[in-house]
């Protein structure tokens, strides 16, 4: 009152101070713990381990734009934003604090601008205080870059002003402490939700479709407001061509400035809101009535597909079946029992069932059955769509492996696609008879504007009329070409440099080849192989493909090959692990390594990390059996073996005797 | 001072309060009674401000009371339900009543300590007993020096001697700076004691707003013992509640007494009729028995 700022009030300030301290204690120890104290930590460490020689400026600029990282303050604002907002609107929550602080002499818009002030103060002091340290720390060990990290703070006072305008929003939407994080995780999580609302029914309902593709999955992620500032927001490292970390461009900022602007209209909303409010509404669910029929259908929709779905599998795994008519009832019963549900969560009252709730919910039913609808709509559509030629910038179709074709190749694979649609219907009806005989078949394109189109097939083994296409797929995974591309790279004919490997099998004991009842004695042994050794060993590699005899070993496909006969899968104890580097590579992302111009040259389904300095070094997982003699002479002629006796091949060496029989 | 016009306010489509009218002259000491449920709590948190009413309006002084911070600084609150901060002590509420009241008399504060000496002023409020928290809240709003003072239950789980000393500090700045007092209570003698002015509320609406002299005056338990049937009473006279143990009728009437014991001693002889004073508690029951409010004869 005594204050002239009309939307800030002193005393309300310094009581949230006073009172809340712990939660802005505990918040500025974390903030404390990962920057200054760790930045410290290492410098101190550092020191330790280079002696007197010194720390090299560059790597001490790397080690501090390390700890300016984003990720860990994407989440701890996260959290101190929630907590904070759970005790600055606490007093909204409760009939007799909102009592009392309404009747006192401030007005609404002196308590929500105290609370943001609060708020603020609350989230942006601590990370102030940690950028003044790590300022300092800069000073007095001489760090560069204390323009990081006052461009860090910058940036996480921004994230905070947008962690509490989310807060800020939801804490005005109820009357309840409890149900402020459940929104607050609703609101981070409802793009997800209603992107696997879609993605199930589309999947479920469209045959093959196995995605959405990226595009929406990117949507949903660039909705969740934590997980788009934890993807997102982070420094570019720069090196110079010597190697040396040279300095960090910040990656994210659009985003970041859209979200902000999204924070403006949160709090604007908030305090519209606010004003609206009714202060007898403390402790409900819900606050603003015009939300309250949207929340009902939320629940109400969320409850019928995911429940449906649940059901659907159920009935299937139990062999009832579960056709769109039965779905449609099943999800029609579980929505109404979720609307209805949700209607209880809103007035605290089990008496729900009342004509006019019946009313709201007959609505409801009718919107629930257009969206699923739509969404069948969509999965019809998905399900018969395949990019034009022209679209497309790389087709790969997966087997036994993954054959992946650019340029006028890719009308081979649009072929085989069309000739698997042509048959989906009869496909279709084999699968959900309960067939087991079947193969799964992966299809995808990248199309030229970055986007992913997948589909995946059951191809069952009865259906004379789909084997045309299987046996075009085969002669593909046949090619030689395709083979050596899928054991090391793209253009592996380049390969240059080795670094060396491993020979991993189970050795023959001295004991003998097996014991009394038959089993092997053997030793598992891993052998290094030196650079000469692994260069030598990837051109026998390559002889032995030529041979064909390696495929066998390495391609896991139950079928035939292109000229009918069967390709069974062998199975190999028996391999090789070859490190080498491509000339090419440069980039490494994660599991994916990419040339200058960012094609693709190597993909791992594991995190690669082998990657420093801009080095990305690969590896060449062969196994092989004692049928390839190239690879078996040459190891023999290295002399880390010395005749096909010394092993145990498992199951390939029986296959070997019945083929020999 | 404060005029309640028509307001109307619906809780989920519950009418808690109908059209509510009351008037409060400045320096006055009113009652506000009615049964469970009547909307006194509800018409309370409009005067202070707390509830935005649905129609009509609430004025202080001619000015609306919602979110209007300069009529709410004139007003100090006591609710049946008190609220203090977590952790909070005497002295950390005095300096947050200080921060948001322009009048609020430090010096008053501690020259009030005398009247209130169980109160430790650095023990956290919430361990205090419920009577020393009413003493705390009773403390710091007359510190506010408000020209309005609103107080709903004001003296549950206040011991009789605090109740008399409160009521006194509260006489004294009644008489001092013409402050208004508005009192919810369903201690009917309480009331009687203090209040001037009354205003019964019922379902929503305040179907009685008179000086308490009014009241008593206009209503009158009347005893006659007689033979036979009872006398007569003149035209305009309305009986509230009649009984009779016996001989001896009792009458609850409205209307001038002496003139009614005038015409029923002239209505038949050997008649003994004699006056009795009501209380405000009787006048209470009566005047609700007269809208549908059930009232026992045990009562009586």
């Amino acid at each position: 009152m005594k204050s002239k700022i009309s939307f800030f009030n002193k005393t309300i300030f310094w009581k949230n101070v006073t009172l809340y301290w712990p939660i802005w204690g505990i918040y500025t120890l974390l903030c404390f713990i990962y920057q200054p104290i760790m930045l410290w930590i290492t410098n101190n460490m550092d020191y330790f381990y280079v002696g007197s020689e010194g720390y090299p400026d560059a790597r001490q600029f790397r080690d501090l734009v390390d700890h300016l990282a984003f990720e860990p303050y994407v989440i701890l604002i996260a959290f101190a934003a929630l907590f904070s907002g759970m005790a600055l609107y606490s007093y909204l929550y409760n009939n007799k604090s909102a009592n009392m602080i309404h009747s006192m002499p401030v007005d609404r818009t002196q308590l929500y601008g105290t609370a943001l002030i609060s708020g603020w103060a609350f989230l942006i002091v601590p990370l102030f205080a940690t950028a003044v340290f790590s300022t300092v720390l800069c000073l007095i060990y001489t760090i560069p870059g204390i323009g990081y990290v006052w461009a860090w703070f910058l940036v996480v006072a921004v994230l905070s002003l947008i962690a509490f305008s989310i807060v800020s929003i939801c804490a005005l939407f109820t009357g309840h402490i409890v149900v402020l994080p459940m929104y607050v995780v609703a609101v981070n999580l409802m793009s997800w939700v209603v992107y696997y609302l879609v993605y199930i029914v589309v999947t479920t309902f469209g045959y093959g479709v196995s995605s959405l593709g990226d595009g929406a999955s990117s949507i949903a992620a660039m909705l969740c407001p934590v997980q788009c500032f934890y993807d997102n927001l982070q420094w570019g490292y720069q090196y110079a061509k010597t190697g040396e970390f040279i300095g960090a461009s910040l990656e994210g900022l659009g985003l970041l400035i859209l979200y902000a602007i999204i924070a403006v209209v949160f709090y604007i909303a908030a305090y519209v809101i606010y004003r609206k409010r009714k202060i007898e509404q403390a402790g409900d669910f819900l606050t603003v009535n015009w939300v309250k029929p949207i929340f009902r259908a939320i629940v109400g929709c969320i409850g019928a597909i995911f429940g449906a779905m649940l059901i659907r599998e159920v009935l299937l795994e139990v062999r009832i079946g579960c056709g769109v008519p039965l779905f449609v009832i099943i999800m029609l019963v579980i929505g109404v029992i979720c609307y209805f549900a949700a209607d209880m969560f809103i007035n605290k009252s089990f008496h729900v069932f009342k004509k006019k709730n019946w009313m709201g919910c007959g609505i409801f039913t009718v919107a629930l059955l257009v969206f699923f609808a739509c969404m069948y709509g969509a999965a019809e559509n998905y399900e018969k769509y395949v990019p034009k030629e022209t679209e497309i910038e790389m087709a790969t179709v997966h087997l036994g492996y993954e054959v992946t074709v650019e340029g006028e190749a890719v009308a081979e694979i649009l072929e085989i696609h069309g000739e698997i649609l042509k048959e989906l219907d009869m496909i279709e009806r084999i699968i959900e008879s309960g067939d087991r005989y079947h193969e799964s078949v992966r299809i995808s394109y990248q199309l030229t504007n970055g986007e992913y189109v997948t589909r995946r097939y059951q191809l069952p083994e009865a259906l004379a009329t789909i084997q045309p296409a299987v046996a075009k797929i085969v002669a593909l995974e046949d090619n030689e070409e395709n083979f050596l591309k899928h054991i090391f790279c793209e253009e592996y004919e380049d390969i240059k440099f080795f670094n060396g490997g491993y020979f991993e099998a189970p050795f023959v004991d001295e004991e003998g080849r097996t014991d009394e009842n038959g089993y092997p004695n053997t030793v598992y042994d891993s052998i290094k192989l030196d650079a000469v050794q692994a260069k030598a060993l990837y051109e026998a590699v390559i002889a032995d493909v030529k041979a064909g005899t390696l495929m066998k070993y390495n391609v896991y496909r139950d079928w035939m090959n292109a000229e009918g006969q069967d390709m069974y899968y062998k199975s190999s104890d028996v391999c090789l692990s070859l490190d080498y580097h491509h000339p090419q590579a440069v980039e490494d992302m994660g599991t994916i390594i990419t040339d200058k111009e960012g094609a693709t040259i190597y993909y791992s389904e594991t995190e690669y990390d082998s990657y420093y300095n801009g080095d990305s070094y690969m590896n060449a997982f062969v196994s092989f059996g004692p049928d390839c003699e190239n690879i078996v002479n040459k190891l023999i002629e290295f002399k880390i073996f010395e005749s096909v006796e010394d092993i145990w091949w498992g199951e390939a060496e029986e296959m070997m005797k019945i083929e020999e029989y | 001072m404060i005029q309640v016009n028509n307001v109307v306010k619906e809780f989920d489509g519950f009418r808690a309060l109908d059209g509510v009218n009351m008037h409060v002259n400045k320096g006055a000491i009113y009652g506000l009674v009615g049964p469970n449920g009547a909307g006194k709590s509800t018409i309370i948190r409009h005067l202070t401000g707390v509830y935005r009413q649905d129609a009509g309006e609430v004025l202080v002084e001619g000015k609306e009371v919602f979110e209007n911070r300069l009529v709410k600084a004139k007003i100090a609150y006591i609710p049946d339900e008190l609220f203090y901060f977590l952790q909070a002590d005497t002295m950390e509420m005095m300096r947050y009543y200080e921060g948001l009241y322009p009048t609020f008399d430090r010096e008053m504060f501690f020259m009030l300590k005398e009247y209130f000496p169980t109160i430790d002023l650095k023990r956290n409020i919430r361990r205090l007993s419920k009577g020393m928290q009413k003493q705390v809240a009773f403390w710091l709003a007359i510190c506010c020096k408000p020209e309005v003072l609103i107080l709903d239950e004001p003296v549950d789980g206040l011991d009789p001697v605090m109740r008399r000393q409160i009521w006194s500090i509260l006489m004294a700045q009644v008489a001092e700076r013409e402050m208004t007092v508005v009192v919810s209570s369903h201690n009917l003698r309480e009331l009687e004691d203090v209040c001037d002015h009354v205003g019964i509320m019922n379902k929503g609406k305040v179907i009685i707003e008179r000086s308490l002299s009014d009241l008593q005056g206009n209503v009158s338990k009347i005893q006659v013992a007689c033979e036979g049937e009872v006398p007569k009473l003149p035209e305009g006279f309305k009986v509230l509640h009649a009984s009779n143990i016996g001989r001896v009728h009792t009458l609850i009437v409205r209307g001038n007494p002496e003139e009614a014991v005038e015409h029923m001693k002239k209505d038949a002889q050997k008649t003994i009729v004699d006056v009795l004073p009501l209380s405000l508690e009787e006048i209470f029951i009566y005047e609700m028995g007269g809208v549908d409010y059930e009232v026992k004869d045990f009562l009586l």
